[in-house]
């Protein structure tokens, strides 16, 4: 095993690389507050791609705070996808990453990168995410995971189309003071 | 934005302040860069991390996996018990240690034979878990035994997941998600120790084999009814012939009056329940840690509180931490209750005790506000106790100008004030048949947020947000400032269409006309900041009329509070209003919120850019409807603004008249 001090070392160079390249990205597509970002981080997760792109509208539906999307992605037929689901209007611009910008962004968010447009579309990246575990229970398909727990849909049709037997007041938002 | 212009702008704000707090200013600014937080973050938390990391593979060696529950919570620790040496069994586990978050953890641990010596603060189990995420893959013998690991950036929304399907429990969760163990797999028993003395403990008490109820009213996790309800289960109780006895740590928490104090480790929590015969207690970890224990127990579960430790929609603490998804004892009810139906608490627990059968394993006591007249409509007001009295002059001008025949739905949010100050706002309503009046308590709303305030305005101006919420069942609410008084009956708005629109409001026009100098603030706040699609459309709070439905359709009240953690807000809900409600808002004639202050609002729009603005001003100074006396400018009596006697007109007939004429001459005092 390596020495964990320079490991330690080498992922904050990489972390701040990573705070460069994303001021970049900000600063040059003029990303502001109502802008979200996907980064799509794996070159192989053609799932994680496809139920990003085809549940994009439902996103911004109910993510009102965002009014449009800037996708980075790592996953290269992302435009046959685009084309596939008529989703262009939605996406300000997609921004190919290479493996090792996306390795620097992920080290920049696991040291906090605290932005609440960027979003990670993947369900077992960065470190610290167990989407995948919840398919043990046999009750959630990928595609429900991501779309209740990255895309914060609990309602709508995109929601009820799935046959699980939801709870009594699961998916509605409301509160009894 | 140019880098010179942003850090001419950042000077400039800087500036404005007074000459200490620049440099606090400053400062704050400089901590807040993106890669300063970034070195801070790894020199602190990183490397504080891996400083307790090397420091527990040198106390337990190597080939120690080290587990934590990441949360506080004995209930969690409960449901690692159940299924622990199993999952140790599955992966083949010898050497572990578990770092246990309090002392309470700890023994609820041994009641499972985990060991684990180390306990961790909060700052030491967070820098550890950012460590070993920093690190991933070389700290991978740091496991997270919880569906929810921290640091919690990472999970995104899935907590969302919790609750939100039949069969997916708190329990579940462990078992399934956390440990990936199979169906067939059964719940391991706690060990409990036997209390050899306990009839001696329970003579020497006064207390009564076989019918004694134990009550646990404290609760980290959901602390909601107030100690009046457990008062009066204690009464019942005892006038039934049982005798009562409290749960409560000895010198830190007081028993329930008319209740012997009763305190016993969680080792001989079995011993003392059976002997006991009875257990009502607010859901927490001791009912968890009780649940396999032969007696009866009530769990009284709230239905949803924000001051509850976890995340989520209303109904969730049943559908996910109650006790029958979780454990299905047939000897377990669980009441579910709502703020408002909390009176009905003691009566359905005396008849849950005393009836000789469990008929259901789940009760839902739940009373929404309902309207109380046909036409839905609700006027609301939020206040405090310092407010009380201008709301009660608002209350006097909206009964002064109304109409017998129209009726008048008043609902009074306030931050907890007393019956006396309740009695003598309702007694404006005497003899009115056309008036309904309550009071909703809202403190508990924000209680555990820290919202930011500032130039004299107090947190209770975040309370007209959760309205829609608490009063879903109307079709419209009219929203009043304590500030206001009418000059007409509010039922003309009763008939107002609202179509698609969220909400009905008031342009504020000095404020649109300062925003049309970029020199001014408001511009960098509305044009810059808020990015309104009309910057003269933004809209005054004071007065506001809710599209019930379609407010809660679009803005869940989850979502508000996120948006208001996120942003630093000028004119706090103002402007959560303005940018939520952009584009959706219907515009009201002026006259409809008519300011009134010591300001020449004239002079201010006349000299502005949107000095089209003056007619509309014109027009609403000839007719007002609503009068808005904002920063209560009506206390200013040496120097009065417009219509300042209509104010003080009405305020004669409020109970609280000296205190106002008090109010308005300290206010003379300090000027």
């Amino acid at each position: 095993m390596p020495n964990l001090f320079f490991v330690l070392y080498r992922r904050l160079f990489k972390a701040f690389s990573g705070y460069i390249l994303w001021h970049n990205i900000v600063h040059q597509n003029r990303i502001s507050g109502d802008c979200a970002v996907v980064l799509l981080p794996s070159p192989d997760d053609e799932e994680c791609a496809r139920y990003s792109i085809k549940y994009l509208k439902a996103f911004l539906k109910y993510n009102p705070t965002y009014k449009e999307v800037v996708f980075l992605s790592a996953y290269h037929q992302l435009d046959d996808l685009i084309k596939e689901y008529q989703m262009k209007d939605y996406i300000r611009t997609v921004i190919p990453l290479s493996k090792k910008k996306v390795d620097q962004l992920i080290n920049f968010y696991n040291a906090n990168l605290n932005d609440k447009r960027l979003i990670v579309a993947s369900l077992d990246m960065p470190k610290g995410r167990n989407g995948l575990d919840y398919l043990h229970t046999n009750m959630l398909s990928k595609e429900e995971i991501f779309l209740i727990g990255l895309y914060n849909i609990t309602t709508g049709p995109e929601f009820n189309q799935f046959s699980g037997k939801k709870s009594s007041a699961a998916g509605e938002d409301t509160y009894a003071f | 934005m140019h880098f010179k212009k942003r850090l001419y702008n950042l000077l400039k704000r800087i500036i404005r302040y007074p000459y200490k707090e620049r440099i606090y200013a400053l400062m704050w600014k400089v901590a807040h860069l993106p890669f300063i937080k970034l070195f801070a973050y790894f020199f602190v938390e990183v490397l504080g991390g891996y400083k307790i990391y090397k420091k527990l593979k040198r106390s337990y060696g190597k080939g120690t996996v080290f587990y934590i529950c990441p949360h506080h919570g004995t209930g969690d620790i409960y449901n690692i018990g159940l299924y622990f040496h199993s999952y140790l069994k599955k992966n083949d586990i010898k050497k572990y240690e578990f770092l246990f978050r309090g002392k309470s953890e700890q023994k609820v641990g041994r009641l499972f034979d985990i060991h684990g010596d180390t306990i961790l603060s909060d700052r030491d189990t967070l820098r550890l878990l950012r460590f070993t995420r920093f690190a991933y893959p070389y700290a991978a013998d740091i496991v997270q035994l919880h569906h929810y690991p921290l640091p919690d950036e990472a999970n995104e929304h899935f907590a969302n997941l919790e609750g939100i399907y039949e069969g997916l429990s708190f329990s579940t969760m462990f078992k399934k998600v956390v440990m990936n163990l199979s169906d067939e797999i059964e719940p391991m028993q706690p060990h409990f120790c036997v209390e050899k003395n306990i009839e001696d403990i329970f003579e020497e008490k006064g207390l009564k084999k076989g019918k004694t109820v134990i009550l646990a009213p404290y609760s980290s996790s959901a602390q909601v009814i107030n100690m009046d309800i457990w008062e009066d289960i204690a009464e019942k109780l005892c006038k039934a012939g049982y005798a009562v006895a409290t749960n409560c740590i000895l010198g830190k928490e007081r028993p329930i009056s008319g209740t012997t104090e009763l305190a016993f480790e969680y080792k001989y929590a079995k011993t003392y329940l059976e002997y006991a015969g009875f257990f009502v207690g607010a859901r927490s970890g001791l009912c968890d840690i009780i649940s396999s224990t032969n007696c009866r127990k009530i769990v009284l579960t709230p239905f949803w509180s924000p001051t509850l430790a976890w995340l989520g929609s209303a109904g969730k603490t049943m559908r996910f931490y109650g006790m029958w998804p979780n454990y299905k004892h047939t000897d377990t009810i669980e009441v579910e209750y709502n703020y408002d139906s909390s009176v009905q608490i003691p009566d359905k627990v005396f008849d849950l005790i005393y009836s000789p059968e469990i008929s259901e394993y789940e009760i839902h006591l739940q009373s929404d506000l309902l309207p109380k007249f046909n036409d839905k409509v609700a006027i609301a007001l939020s206040f405090d106790e310092y407010f009380s009295p201008y709301a009660s002059v608002t209350i006097q001008s909206i009964v002064e100008l109304s109409n017998s025949a129209n009726t008048y739905d008043i609902i009074l949010l306030n931050d907890g004030i007393s019956p006396r100050t309740k009695k003598m706002l309702e007694s404006s309503f005497e003899g009115l048949d056309n008036f309904s009046v309550r009071f909703v308590d809202c403190k508990s709303v924000f209680a555990d947020k820290a919202y930011h305030v500032e130039r004299g305005y107090r947190s209770v101006i975040y309370n007209r947000l959760v309205l829609p919420s608490i009063l879903r069942n109307f079709e419209k609410i009219i929203y009043l400032d304590a500030d206001i008084i009418m000059n007409s009956d509010i039922a003309e708005l009763y008939s107002l269409q609202m179509g698609q629109n969220l909400i009905a409001a008031v342009r504020d026009l000095p404020m649109i006309a300062w925003a049309s100098d970029p020199q001014n603030p408001e511009y960098d706040n509305i044009v810059n900041k808020l990015k309104l699609t009309v910057p003269t459309n933004y809209i005054n709070s004071g007065v506001l009329i809710f599209n019930v439905n379609r407010f809660n359709e679009e803005l869940p009240f989850e979502f508000i509070t996120t948006y208001i953690e996120n942003h630093l807000l000028r004119w706090m809900d103002q402007d959560v209003f303005n940018k939520l409600c952009d584009t959706k808002i219907l515009l009201l004639s002026q006259k409809y919120n008519v300011l009134t202050s010591l300001r020449d609002d004239e002079s201010i729009i006349r000299s502005s850019n949107e000095s089209q603005l003056i007619y509309s001003y014109k027009e609403a100074m000839g007719d007002p409807k609503i009068l808005h006396f904002i920063s209560c400018s009506f206390l200013n009596i040496d120097n009065p603004p417009r219509w300042y006697e209509k104010y003080w007109r009405i305020a004669k007939k409020s109970p609280y008249y000296e205190l106002l004429q008090l109010r308005a001459l300290m206010a003379l005092r300090k000027v």
